[in-house]
């Protein structure tokens, strides 16, 4: 029991970073729950289909939903704000009904038989990311990812190649929802395209700004804090999803950039 | 052999529908110059720079940076050439340092966005932004949220911003506006300084007095059209300027 909460909390958490790193280049994605779904499908099929091992089946899976994030990508966001966010849901829509239909991976009925997925795999993985944000954090290129977050266009007339910058979050977002979406589907040993809706892609993205989006810490706060939220408020039976969402709201009320809203800066003026 | 000039703007034409923002314009900048381009409110001033920095793709006409051709280049494109541009309504990065605004856009990593994941060398960038940062008398702010500055350090660094991209010909839009006497005066000394970092400047204004003390050459614009260019003395002295600007003496 506590395991399952440590494992989905972990994966929260990644899923929470993928938002969160698409989030960097200022692009806000409906499309997490889409390629997570491509991620525990590709990395499912690899290894009960083609008997590959975890850990090549869920890189290639990885690397094949990044792409595709991309692909889908460069089209995707010539469009903005609210556009964008319908945009990126009809591509979790269509990936839902795509895995419904597809009898190769069991249509409604699911794609079963996937182990070996642990808790070490998962946190492993959120050091790996987290270590990886943090070194971001302190590079030149999240400064240039924020100066197109803060005003594409003016970025753009200096000379960063935002759209491309772009595109490359995006891709590298939906590469890191395919590595949770790998461990989700080995661990959960059998899934169904209703695992991965709309709703998930909503959740995900309430996680990181639940969380704030200024700061890699945020979204892992938001994903544990949201993971575990409704397991503290179970004695409250069905009443749980309206407390939950009661909490939401008033937080994003009082604190409207999130629980850790700070920016670090990335540089420093001499030393006075 | 004969050098192309700096830049050279070919009968450009922009429409907006029925609106001909700009209508066959041609002007020129030379090396060196610090060109002024005046002319009343909807002259066509912005649409020009907007045209210019990829902005709008222009109807017609050709721009030549150097001879070579941009028209029509993707915007980055057309900044990392070397034409770097300030706004009108101040456009900065809020929500970022004064340092970090210049040092986003330093022209060594923004050719080369994911090596610059791998450089661990920010003491170079922080001492060239800056340097930046002193020539427009915003040092003692580095540190501060940009969204945090008055107006005239917001416009100062606006320019101090376009600086870091290293611009062979820089366009400022109205840099004065909404400056008092004693800050004006400071930018115009300001503006003098730069004229001697990049290969030209072009400044938009409405300040006839800026204008005046500042450019080498002034190009008058109305109804998107060149009405007039030469030296101050003649571009303020020509009838369609004076027209353009007090309106006709019907009297």
């Amino acid at each position: 029991m506590i395991q399952d909460h440590l494992f989905f909390a972990g994966i929260n958490i990644l899923l929470a970073w993928s938002v969160y790193i698409i989030l960097l280049s200022g692009s806000l994605s409906f499309a997490n729950g889409a390629f997570m779904a491509m991620g525990a499908y590709a990395a499912g099929v690899l290894t009960v289909k083609f008997g590959l091992p975890l850990i090549p089946a869920l890189a290639l899976a990885a690397i094949g939903t990044g792409l595709a994030g991309a692909v889908l990508a460069a089209p995707a966001l010539r469009t903005r704000g609210v556009y964008l966010i319908m945009v990126t849901t009809g591509i979790t829509f269509c990936v839902q009904v795509l895995l419904e239909n597809l009898d190769y991976v069991g249509g409604v009925g699911g794609l079963g038989g996937m182990s070996g997925a642990t808790l070490w795999h998962v946190y492993g993985l959120v050091a790996l990311v987290g270590a990886g944000l943090w070194f971001l954090s302190r590079s030149h290129l999240q400064r240039m990812l924020d100066a197109i977050r803060e005003d594409e266009q003016v970025a753009a007339a200096l000379g960063i190649n935002a759209l491309y910058l772009k595109i490359l979050c995006f891709g590298a977002g939906a590469a890191l929802a395919a590595l949770a979406g790998g461990l989700f589907a080995h661990y959960m040993a059998f899934i169904r395209p209703e695992h991965f809706g709309v709703l998930v892609s909503v959740y995900v993205v309430l996680y990181a700004v639940f969380g704030g989006v200024n700061n890699l810490w945020g979204p892992m706060l938001g994903a544990v804090a949201l993971t575990l939220l409704p397991e503290l408020i179970r004695g409250l039976a069905s009443w749980r999803p309206l407390v939950f969402g009661t909490v939401i709201v008033i937080m994003l009320l009082v604190r409207p950039d999130g629980l850790l809203p700070w920016r670090s800066l990335t540089l420093r003026g001499r030393q006075r | 052999m004969t050098t192309a000039p700096l830049l050279e703007v070919r009968s450009l034409v922009k429409r907006f529908g029925g609106l001909q923002a700009l209508d066959n314009l041609s002007f020129e900048v030379e090396q060196g110059e610090i060109l002024g381009i005046i002319g009343p409110n909807g002259a066509g001033k912005t649409a020009l720079i907007n045209c210019v920095t990829g902005f709008y793709a222009p109807n017609d006409g050709q721009v030549l940076l150097r001879g070579e051709n941009i028209t029509g280049l993707p915007v980055h494109r057309i900044g990392r050439m070397g034409i770097a541009r300030t706004f009108q309504n101040i456009r900065l990065f809020r929500r970022m340092s004064v340092l970090e605004n210049v040092a986003a856009v330093a022209r060594d990593w923004v050719r080369h966005p994911l090596r610059s994941l791998l450089a661990r060398s920010p003491g170079t960038i922080r001492d060239q932004s800056m340097a930046i940062l002193e020539r427009m008398r915003l040092a003692a702010k580095a540190d501060d949220l940009a969204g945090s500055l008055a107006y005239g350090e917001a416009r100062r660094l606006e320019i101090a911003r376009a600086l870091a991209t290293c611009p062979r010909l820089l366009f400022l839009d109205e840099p004065a506006a909404g400056m008092n006497e004693e800050e004006t005066e400071a930018l115009i000394g300001d503006i003098r300084g730069i004229g001697e970092l990049v290969e030209g400047v072009v400044v938009v204004e409405h300040d006839i007095d800026l204008i005046r003390t500042l450019s080498t050459r002034l190009v008058a614009m109305n109804y998107g059209r060149r009405i007039a260019q030469g030296s101050a003395a003649d571009v303020f002295a020509d009838p369609q300027v004076i027209e353009a600007y007090l309106g006709r003496d019907d009297a």
